[in-house]
């Protein structure tokens, strides 16, 4: 079956099975930063933005996303021009293996956008379902509190 | 993977959603998915999404709250109605279920139909005396106290479950949400739901509700005899906490053993009944 969404600002189509996972789909179509962790909604590893609110892409059938919005981490920063979190990712030492950090940043995104003074519990309370398990989460929350600070997103 | 999925549907309205499922025997519903995304049944052909069928809202008038049944947790921890509902023991059940992105997807209703025996709001909906009104070939309203036992018999599997009604009079009642578990938003070794009337210290129509414990989500009407009438003193939550053991046998699992469970079960009702005795009034 065909599905048209738009991913990052950008419309497209790709063609689905019924059964298939939209972690799949997407790792498919070339966008990798969606990682594929525990595959049972578990982990927080292939963390992505739908509509706004954040989930678990590998517990997404890829057919339920016509015509809806979808955000990765290819849509928040490149190299080039890394977004606020994921320098602050960076400089705050919040990245160690590096496997989780796309799924927190889109995590960290979609709280700022929502609440853009977050308090640390409510920081703490929304990567609650981010597993890490290099144990970066103290520099997780202050590289998010250094970004709220800053202005936010 | 479910590997005979041929269709998957989007249905705009119930009654969409139950056209479909009635004609495919091979159909079920999903909503959050987060159980059925994790099944591998080659029974299921299609599955129906039921999220844009307009299932997610909390209403309430002068007889109650509806819940639609695609209601998320994370709406249900948001809403100012259900904080009403039993001293908000839905909404503090929501604040303490899984993670931020799982409670974004995770259902009410999935909840009440899930097939493990540690879900949250079993017990609730069994204190607050919930209905749930399924839709099929026709509409069913079944007491949540009767919903395993009609389960089979009225074959609730092949029906949609479109919304919870919690009626006036059990939604202001006082409320208790209680779970033990190792992490705040890890699965309950034993989780405690309570519903009483609180006049001074003395409490009635007390209801207590246990989940994790056996194989189901039971009521304990022998410690809710224990307790009805009394002012929550140290020898009625003694009591109460020793006949919690007649009600139900606790089972081992890989979480804790019997024994501990039974400890455990003890200290639940009476911290969960010394809670409901410290909420005079109504919730």
């Amino acid at each position: 079956m065909r599905i048209i969404a738009t991913i990052n600002d950008e419309k497209v189509a790709f063609e689905t099975e019924p059964q298939e996972m939209l972690l799949d789909v997407l790792r498919r179509e070339g966008y990798k930063g969606v990682k594929r962790g525990c595959n049972t909604g578990d982990c927080g590893a292939c963390a992505i933005i739908i509509d706004g609110v954040v989930v678990n892409s590998c517990i997404v059938f890829a057919a339920s996303v016509q015509g809806k919005e979808i955000i990765t981490i290819e849509g928040i920063g490149t190299p080039d021009a890394p977004h606020p979190l994921q320098t602050a990712f960076d400089e705050e030492g919040a990245i160690q293996c590096g496997f989780c950090t796309p799924a927190a940043i889109i995590t960290a995104y979609a709280l700022l956008k929502h609440n853009p003074d977050p308090s640390e519990e409510e920081i703490r309370d929304a990567l609650s379902g981010n597993l890490c398990r290099c144990g970066t989460y103290t520099k997780q929350i202050n590289a998010i509190q250094r970004v709220a600070k800053q202005g936010g997103d | 993977m479910l590997p005979n999925l041929q269709h998957y549907t989007v249905a705009q309205s119930v009654r969409e959603a139950v056209l479909l499922l009635t004609r495919n025997e091979g159909a079920r519903i999903i909503a959050g998915g987060t159980v059925i995304a994790r099944s591998s049944s080659p029974r299921i052909t299609q599955l129906v999404d039921i999220t844009k069928a307009g299932m997610d809202y909390i209403a309430e008038d002068d007889t109650g709250v509806r819940i639609g049944a695609t209601v998320t947790f994370s709406a249900a921890r948001e809403s100012p109605t259900l904080q009403k509902v039993g001293s908000g023991i839905i909404v503090q059940a929501s604040d303490h279920f899984s993670s931020a992105i799982v409670r974004n997807m995770a259902t009410i209703g999935g909840d009440v139909l899930s097939p493990y025996n540690w879900a949250d709001m079993p017990p609730i909906l069994l204190v607050l005396d919930a209905k749930l009104r399924f839709m099929g070939a026709r509409e069913l309203i079944v007491p949540v106290e009767r919903y395993a036992e009609m389960r089979k018999e009225l074959g609730l599997d092949l029906m949609l479950l479109a919304e919870i009604v919690i009626e006036k009079e059990a939604a202001d009642r006082c409320g208790v949400f209680l779970k033990f578990g190792r992490t705040k938003s890890d699965i309950g070794i034993v989780t405690i739901a309570g519903t009483a009337n609180v006049e001074g210290k003395k409490l009635s129509n007390v209801r207590l509700a246990v989940a994790g414990v056996t194989s189901q989500a039971v009521r304990l009407p022998s410690a809710e005899a224990a307790a009805e009438g009394k002012e929550a003193s140290d020898d009625v939550l003694a009591a109460a906490a020793t006949a919690a053991l007649q009600d139900v046998t606790p089972t081992s699992d890989v979480r804790a053993t019997g024994e501990y469970r039974s400890e455990l079960l003890q200290v639940a009702v009476k911290r969960a009944l010394a809670q409901l005795a410290s909420k005079e009034g109504s919730s």
